[in-house]
């Protein structure tokens, strides 16, 4: 794939117009996924549903082919923020789902949950790198013309071109 | 103030000539709203309204086009966006954001669709960048130079940062006229540039207040970062990078 990288530079003095042509390379795409917990499995020896620790699943057999299972409880978060647990109960009959059931929501309202403080850590490309993450382009404050040569947009935009 | 706008356009489904044709009217378009709007040219638009050598009808059209906006901006930041300073009008807190967007729309009227305009930190993506992947925009950590606070992923949107670490403490309060202290960075996401670009800033402006107005923000999005580190998002901000909780 070829990619056109342009950096315009405007000054209060003059103007500055950098081009460019690349055959871009193709970066990893592997995502981390917001969903952790065991590998649900079955063990009929579990008290449950647990709601607010990981727990392991259970399954239950009732008459003639049909069969509950019951996963693990599974963290749900999104961006830096943690919502809670969900639990799934699933039943099953010849192979095929009869009825899922969520038996553990993420606790707390959503309104007053919607915000909470963390501190926020500092990625450096190393922790990027060892996720997969490949950065396109970076959002920060304005950067001036001066400052715009020591960014990691400017080491982007050479990358690229 | 000058800063850098760059272009990271794919050109998958567009010729060279053609990529280069769109770049260059969007690079004529930038220097037409510099030579518009630019507080310090003093034969802008802007600088000859504010010296009462010229009449807003006098000025190019898109003066008016951006002051209305102002005006429906500050509405909605309850006036914690304010496109005057000094008893002048500046509309600087938007215009770099709405530009950009124009930039983007330029491109795309060209048949150029697959693309990403930087304008100095304010940033809008279009398409993907390679088929199946969307734009990965990492987000300047306030606290350190080169380190990253998160990252999303962007298909069509808008994602901008306002903050005190390029620049210092320039954003006031507008109701004290102090500067605005209480946050280090604000990041914004969502549908429009020019209002991300506008609501990041009066994010920063407004302080611990910002917490509750940015999460009842139709189709907006917020990361805000204080001094000391700490930081809280809005519920549907999403970082792709799974950092402990």
């Amino acid at each position: 794939m070829r990619r056109v990288i342009l950096a315009f530079v405007a000054t209060v003095a003059g103007l500055v117009v950098l081009l460019s042509f690349k055959t871009a390379s193709t970066r990893p795409t592997d995502r981390p996924v917001a969903l952790s917990g065991s590998t649900p499995s079955e063990d009929p020896a579990s008290p449950g549903p647990s709601p607010s620790t990981p727990s392991p699943s259970s399954a239950t057999k009732a008459a003639s082919g049909t069969r509950t299972v019951t996963g693990s409880s599974v963290r749900v978060s999104e961006g830096f923020r943690t919502f809670g647990f969900v639990q799934v109960r699933v039943t099953v009959q010849d192979g095929k789902i009869l009825k899922v059931e969520a038996v553990n929501y993420p606790d707390g309202d959503p309104q007053s949950a919607e915000i909470s403080q963390y501190s926020i850590p500092v990625l450096g490309q190393e922790v990027l790198s060892a996720q997969g993450t490949s950065i396109d382009v970076v959002s920060g404050a304005t950067y001036t013309t001066q400052a715009y040569a020591q960014s990691v947009q400017a080491a982007l935009d050479k990358a690229k071109s | 103030m000058g800063t850098v706008v760059s272009f990271d356009v794919s050109a998958d489904d567009a010729s060279e000539s053609v990529v280069r044709a769109a770049i260059n009217a969007a690079v004529e378009w930038l220097h037409h709203v510099d030579a518009v709007f630019s507080t310090y040219r003093p034969d802008s638009d802007i600088s000859r309204l504010n010296s009462g050598g010229r009449t807003l009808a006098e000025c190019s059209s898109l003066v008016g086009q951006v002051l209305d906006l102002c005006s429906d901006v500050a509405r909605e930041t309850r006036g914690y966006f304010s496109p005057a300073f000094a008893g002048r009008v500046d509309p600087t807190g938007l215009v770099k954001g709405w530009a950009v967007e124009l930039a983007s729309d330029l491109l795309v009227e060209a048949g150029v669709i697959d693309h990403c305009v930087n304008g100095g930190g304010d940033v809008r993506a279009r398409g993907c960048p390679e088929p199946g992947r969307d734009w990965s925009v990492a987000i300047t950590h306030p606290l350190q130079r080169d380190g990253f606070a998160a990252v999303v992923e962007v298909r069509d949107g808008a994602v901008a940062t306002s903050g005190t670490t390029e620049r210092g403490l320039h954003v006031l309060n507008p109701f004290t006229g102090r500067p605005a202290t209480r946050l280090a960075s604000v990041t914004v996401v969502g549908p429009q540039l020019a209002r991300a670009d506008a609501y990041a800033t009066a994010a920063l402006a407004m302080g611990d207040a910002a917490r509750d107005w940015l999460a009842g923000l139709d189709g907006y999005e917020a990361l805000a970062i204080a001094p000391d580190g700490t930081g809280w998002s809005t519920s549907g901000f999403t970082s792709v990078v799974a950092l402990p909780t």
